[in-house]
């Protein structure tokens, strides 16, 4: 199902992510995204993440499908050209995915092969349009396909950002380009997100609000350091810092986030960076059903 | 450093220009010169062009090297004191144009391509504001290019991660390239451009043509001769 079947027939769509392994070994990562599945609608499966070199996100989609799971392809623009990027849109819908989240993939420099040649041939907005060609029948050049796409493409955007109306405008040129839902970056203050809810409603799309596990105080300071467009505010910080199960107090500020989202938006997206094992539990105390 | 460009086609010339109605041509005289896009015959035929289209244009001037941002300085604060147009066309390299959009307050579109840097190299310092694409997209990005400008080179508005103006991947060295366009573009009135088509670049264009390759190598050659 796609991201809009599942937010009209449930009236609020959850999913979280997995990342695929260092490897070729999938059980773990399997086993997580069964037992996250009673709680999540559809998992992202991540392209490259951070610029690390992993198995790909649509060898893990397909086996997550095998396993009765909605997956959403992530496809980033860092690593393929606009003739790579086409083909895998065409492998994703020949293997019965759906779902496709279009990124323009994090820079080379963050990953573990800071060596390597960055493509950026397309970027986010572009592969939006591209994918959109694929659902008309055509690729980027108008040649004919010999069988049309009928894939959900997605997008991302930052609400958090400082720089918001930069983001608000890209937003409008993602929908513009053909975006069908939206996932964004965390979120832990929604004073900024009406303008953006509001840009998705207006184009009857649904909005996904990201949720970000923070595991401890020193995370949340981390990501507050690190993390380029991500601010955890200080109030959460000292209540993570006060508290004496750091890992507890995270999973209530995220479900007392989900809480907040659900009379905003038509989702959320939950992360929980290497602790999968908690979506239930947060999922639980957000009071979302199972 | 010698940098080569080509006019752009008169569609794409005619098209940045809509809904401005005075025009300053702004030519470089520096490498350019060698190659045509700067000489009397060729500015007569662009103001003729543009003046097809019901423009006017205020005045045509030639200056040595635009890439050298005190001439540019000094040129641009004569004409925009006059304030007789609404629009600068230059004639120029991507640095040459980049460096006018810097100095001016109106809006600045590129007359040429800009297709290869080679040539003569050790005299002059610049920060690398052209990557020769040949395929010019400063009319769309208020003359500021996104293949330098942005880390990653997006070309159609900023990646998530800029935070306060600054680029996520370099925050302590670089300014958010989309950031710098956004601010130029609304200071200038043209915030529309962002949220337009999608651009995708032609990389085609990016390989130099035969016939300048072959002769700037034969005036570079000539010159040498001479000495």
């Amino acid at each position: 199902m796609t991201i809009p079947e599942i937010v009209k027939k449930k009236g609020f769509a959850v999913t979280s992510e997995l990342s695929p392994p260092k490897g070729v070994d999938c059980q773990k990562v399997l086993k997580l995204a069964e037992d996250m599945s009673c709680s999540v609608d559809a998992i992202n499966v991540t392209d490259g993440q951070s610029a690390v070199m992993r198995l790909g996100s649509l060898p893990l989609c397909h086996l997550l499908m095998d396993h009765g799971v909605e997956p959403v392809l992530q496809l980033t623009c860092r690593d393929r050209n606009r003739i790579a990027l086409q083909a895998e849109l065409l492998n994703a819908y020949t293997l019965g995915i759906r779902n496709v989240l279009c990124l323009t993939g994090d820079h080379i420099a963050l990953g573990d092969h800071p060596d390597a040649k960055q493509v950026y041939d397309l970027d986010s907005v572009s592969l939006l349009w591209a994918a959109q060609k694929l659902n008309q029948g055509h690729d980027m050049h108008e040649n004919s396909l010999d069988g049309a796409t009928d894939l959900c493409v997605g997008a991302v955007v930052n609400p958090s950002s400082t720089d918001i109306e930069p983001q608000m405008l890209k937003m409008k040129r993602k929908i513009k380009a053909g975006a069908r839902f939206f996932q964004t970056q965390a979120v832990f203050d929604m004073s900024n997100i009406e303008p953006f809810v509001a840009a998705a409603r207006e184009a009857k799309l649904p909005f996904l609000i990201g949720i970000l596990l923070l595991k401890s105080a020193k995370m949340a300071q981390f990501v507050n350091k690190n993390v380029s467009g991500i601010t955890v505010p200080d109030s959460l910080v000292t209540e993570l810092e006060e508290s004496k199960d750091p890992v507890q107090t995270g999973i209530e500020i995220a479900a007392r986030t989900i809480r907040e989202a659900r009379s905003i938006c038509e989702g959320v997206h939950i992360m929980t960076v290497g602790r999968e094992d908690l979506v239930v539990e947060i999922a639980r105390q957000a009071g979302l059903p199972a | 450093m010698m940098l080569l460009s080509r006019l752009k086609p008169l569609d794409e010339l005619v098209d940045q220009l809509q809904g401005f109605e005075s025009v300053l041509i702004l030519a470089c005289n520096g490498c350019e010169e060698s190659f045509g896009n700067a000489s009397p015959d060729r500015l007569r035929y662009l103001r003729a062009e543009v003046e097809k289209q019901g423009k006017s244009v205020s005045d045509v001037i030639s200056v040595d090297f635009l890439c050298e941002r005190l001439l540019v300085k000094h040129w641009l604060q004569d004409a925009d004191c006059r304030g007789d147009f609404d629009a600068i066309l230059v004639v120029s390299c991507g640095i040459g144009v980049q460096v006018v959009s810097k100095e001016s307050q109106y809006p600045v579109f590129p007359a040429c391509d800009t297709v290869t840097m080679g040539g003569r190299f050790g005299q002059a310092w610049a920060k690398e504001s052209c990557r020769e694409c040949g395929q010019c997209i400063l009319p769309y990005t208020g003359g500021i290019c996104p293949l330098t400008a942005c880390s990653k080179g997006l070309l159609n508005g900023p990646c998530g991660g800029s935070q306060d103006g600054r680029c996520e991947v370099f925050p302590e060295t670089r300014e958010c390239g989309w950031h710098l366009i956004y601010e130029r573009l609304k200071a200038t009135g043209r915030m529309h451009l962002l949220t337009g088509n999608p651009l995708v670049k032609d990389y085609s264009k990016s390989e130099p043509p035969e016939e300048l390759v072959s002769l700037r190598t034969k005036i570079l050659e000539e010159e040498i001769d001479t000495l």
